[in-house]
């Protein structure tokens, strides 16, 4: 269903897409490299990285009726600026990043509100046109009220001093103590997520001939980014929710803004634009290593201002996070292991929410390595273990509701995106996976996991173990690579099943299944050294699953494929084709890319066509990504 | 040096392009601008009059659906649905016996939802007799289109649905929280239909010791 538009509004979107085009194209190709300066004596080298997007989103093909939100996401430009400043003089080190989001267009609620009424189903007893438009309009107006909105903002600050025995940090820093389950700040490029925390650290380190030792003190507020390209969506806090020390991390950064729907309460829990307030995090943790041998302690503290949300983490006021961790990095020349035990505690000020119990974690790798032979056992134990989700309101930013401190290792692929629900707070389990090599230019690898979950089709939260709350889930996969004697030319086939169960009988609309979850799929990734300057790449990931609660009741087939060709240095080409048989959404999707390489560091990518929905998951954390139907013009270029 | 041309170039041609940029204003047509008025049989002169809103501790505006108050009673025709309102609901004297109403979304696509109602059943035998009433919306079908009646049947059917169910097509939640969000729950204040508890999603360890808390309250 295509919303009507006025042909000035087409238009006026079009003009200012193809003017930031050709200005963006302007500022390309003038990339050198910055000369030392001389700053009291020291030289000071500058490395500058500009990275800028211009991207117009048309009807994504989303639409349902009587939904304003998903006509909110149709037909909005964007043009979004990063400049990143780095300064290194020996043992100090600055940086900058500055952030820009100019919304040269984006939808106006009257036009939804009438675009609703348009396309309204005939539904019986339902309100009257003129109250079913200023319903859809108010409903439109405050879906708007966080979206599309100008900012220049400070997205990341830093100094730092480096010694061999002193690290100090003021500003943004990214921290990871353990293995993700007690504090994971990181940046990933494949979610366009980058938290750090924006405060103060320390490091000291103390070597003697056989210890190391190393300790670790942070202290600060949790800095996401604030603009969610994808979306067009920000988080704004208010003054509510930045008292004293938060004030000054938060100087500059988005506000909630008043509209004509939303007025300010000066309250962020009731302000319908504040959907971000900082959380504080302390952290420590002590090292000792013996050769090959490490041992930690390591712990957090998260304490919340006013709670954006009443689920369970983002309600708690206060979240206490310790472990201990042994690392054995070389058994004897045949791998490693790694073994950590956490333990967690929820404190809500609220008395009606119940305490919970104690929540424990145990996580462990063993990496063996024999001959032509490796193998890799990773298992976890959790239960009541919480994600320290960051206080964002998932009313009014739900694309940026599963930004979290922290991300409780998962053990199972990297791109597995079906453990549903909660499933990784309350479960059992672990996956082997072994790899041979064949010969010098083959291997064949392939793994099984096996878990059981008490949180995936129960609400579960006190995490109670039983048959009527447990689902059995067996995820397997199996393989093989293959590489030319000079690795210009590679080929990665793969397939793979996940079969989940739920022991208790659930009722479906065709009567009761054990049945949760069923897929099968097959992923390839390869590339071709032609003659000369050319060369090929193909990838794909072709699924078929069936979700028996939820979903759309019967199996359905989705995939994405990508036909790439290389010019090199230079030039790269690419068509992308997905599809999608689940009909709540559309089924195909077309596009076609543009790359040009200017040098090593810059370059400059064209995307036109569409791209579908989907959740994705790198490790265990996810995002929901809109599709997208439209263009967009990357610059990269570093100086 | 030599690039400098070709950028005023690109410059020039992006001013150029710049000043062709127009601007738009939606066009309201005369009729959507009358005063209409909601549906005859969903005024309620009784009911608390606004300001209304959507968050914690603002008062809930009126709304009405069409629905079975009690779908494990009526046979499940068109016939048997009854126009169900928050003012029902309304109970500020005690004199219905309400003291909470729990209103909750749900759609057929959505596992939280399907897992919620569950229980649901059992909890309304539970909390009834204590002044709870819960009323349930369904908005969307399994392909996130708006439900219609069979959807309405199979779902109480399916759930054993004991408590209002209503049918809500053209999702009169969506000021509340957006669809994909489902479900939503809010907790409400019979006596001056105050939303007392919003929450997204099935959160059963915090919503009944809130219901409980609620209850205990004289």
């Amino acid at each position: 269903m295509r919303r009507s538009r006025s042909p000035n509004h087409v238009r006026t979107r079009a003009c200012v897409a193809v003017a930031l085009t050709l200005g963006e194209l302007a500022s390309a190709s003038d990339a050198a490299a910055l000369e030392p300066v001389d700053v009291l004596g020291t030289p000071v080298a500058f490395d500058i990285t500009e990275s800028a997007s211009t991207l117009y989103n048309f009807d994504n093909r989303d639409t349902r009726p009587n939904q304003a939100a998903s006509r909110a996401n149709d037909d909005w430009g964007l043009f979004y600026n990063r400049v990143n400043v780095l300064a290194n003089g020996g043992a100090w080190q600055a940086g900058l990043r500055l952030d820009n989001a100019w919304f040269f267009g984006s939808p106006n609620p009257t036009q939804i509100g009438l675009d609703l009424v348009a396309t309204r189903p005939a539904t019986a007893g339902g309100t009257s046109n003129p109250v079913y438009f200023r319903q859809k309009v108010q409903e439109a107006g405050v879906e708007l009220s966080n979206r599309y909105i100008n900012w220049l903002y400070p997205a990341k600050y830093y100094v730092t001093y480096t010694s061999p025995t002193l690290e100090l940090g003021l500003g943004d820093g990214y921290v990871a103590f353990g293995h993700g389950l007690v504090l994971g700040l990181r940046k990933l490029d494949e979610l366009a997520s980058d938290t750090t925390l924006r405060g103060a650290r320390v490091t000291a380190r103390v070597r003697t001939d056989q210890l190391a030792l190393r300790a670790t003190v942070v202290a600060g507020t949790l800095n996401p980014l604030r603009i969610d390209p994808a979306s067009g969506r920000y988080l704004g806090v208010d003054s509510s929710v930045t008292p004293g020390f938060v004030a000054l991390t938060e100087a500059g950064m988005p506000r909630a803004v008043s509209t004509d729907f939303v007025h300010n309460t000066g309250n962020c829990a009731t302000f319908a634009t504040c959907s971000y307030a900082p959380d504080r995090i302390f952290g420590a943790q002590a090292e000792v290593s013996h050769k090959a041998a490490k041992f930690a302690v390591q712990g957090s503290l998260l304490q919340r201002s006013t709670p954006l949300a009443n689920d369970v983490v983002r309600s708690a006021d206060r979240i206490a996070t310790g472990s201990a961790s042994f690392e054995l990095a070389d058994l004897a020349g045949h791998g490693g292991a790694y073994l950590e035990v956490a333990l967690q505690d929820l404190g809500h000020r609220d008395p009606s929410t119940p305490k919970l119990d104690l929540g424990q974690a145990v996580y462990l790798s063993v990496n063996v390595l024999a001959g032509p032979l490796s193998l890799l056992f990773e298992g976890k134990h959790y239960r009541r273990f919480f994600p320290l989700l960051a206080n964002v309101s998932p009313l009014r930013a739900r694309e940026l509701s599963t930004l979290a401190a922290s991300a409780p290792p998962t053990t199972e692929a990297l791109f597995i995106d079906t453990a549903f629900e909660s499933f990784n707070t309350c479960v059992s389990g672990g996956r082997l996976r072994g790899d041979l090599a064949l010969s010098r230019t083959s291997n064949v690898y392939a793994w099984a996991g096996y878990y059981e979950s008490f949180a995936e089709s129960a609400a579960n939260e006190t995490c109670r173990v039983g048959r009527d709350t447990r689902n059995r889930v067996l995820d397997s996969a199996t393989g093989f690579e293959l590489h030319s004697g000079d690795h210009r030319s590679k080929a990665d086939v793969s397939v793979g099943s996940r079969v989940d169960d739920s022991d208790r009988a659930l009722p479906t609309d065709n009567g009761e299944t054990h049945v949760f979850y069923r897929e099968v799929y097959t992923r390839h990734q390869g590339a071709l050294a032609l003659d000369g300057p050319f060369g090929l790449e193909l990838q794909g990931w072709h699924r078929r699953r069936h979700q028996t609660v939820g979903g759309p009741g019967e199996p359905w087939s989705e995939g994405d494929e990508l036909l790439g060709f290389d010019y090199a240095p230079h030039w790269s080409v690419a068509m992308g084709f997905s599809y999608n048989t689940n009909p709540a959404v559309s089924p195909t999707y077309v596009n076609g890319q543009l790359g040009y390489r200017i040098s090593s560091d810059s370059s400059v990518s064209l995307f036109v066509g569409q791209r579908r929905g989907a959740l994705r998951c790198v490790g265990g954390v996810c995002r929901v990504f809109p599709p997208f139907e439209g263009a967009a013009l990357d610059l990269t270029l570093r100086f | 040096m030599r690039r400098l041309p070709h950028r005023l170039t690109w410059l020039a041609l992006a001013s150029l392009a710049l000043s062709a940029c127009g601007s738009n204003t939606p066009t309201i047509p005369p009729e959507l601008l009358a005063n209409g008025s909601p549906r005859g049989d969903c005024s309620s002169p009784d009911y608390p009059s606004g300001p209304y809103g959507t968050e914690e501790g603002s008062t809930l505006a009126n709304v009405c659906f069409q629905g079975y108050r009690n779908p494990s009673k009526v046979s499940h025709t068109e016939a048997s649905l009854q126009t169900i309102a928050f003012s029902d609901y309304y109970d500020p004297t005690g004199s219905k016996g309400v003291k909470l109403v729990l209103i909750n979304t749900a759609a057929v696509w959505c596992s939280a939802c399907r897992t919620e109602h569950e229980g649901l059943s059992a909890k309304n035998t539970e909390y009834a007799p204590r002044g709870l009433r819960i009323l349930s919306a369904l908005f969307q079908d399994a392909k996130s289109q708006p439900a219609t009646l069979r959807d309405l049947n199979n779902w109480v059917e399916t759930f054993d649905s004991n408590y209002a169910m209503a049918l809500d097509p053209e999702y009169q939640f969506q000021g509340f929280a957006s669809a994909e969000t489902a479900p939503l729950n809010l907790v409400v204040d019979a006596r001056t239909m105050t939303i007392q508890k919003k929450l997204l999603g099935d959160q059963p360890t915090v919503i009944w010791p809130a219901i409980d808390a609620s209850l205990a309250q004289p």
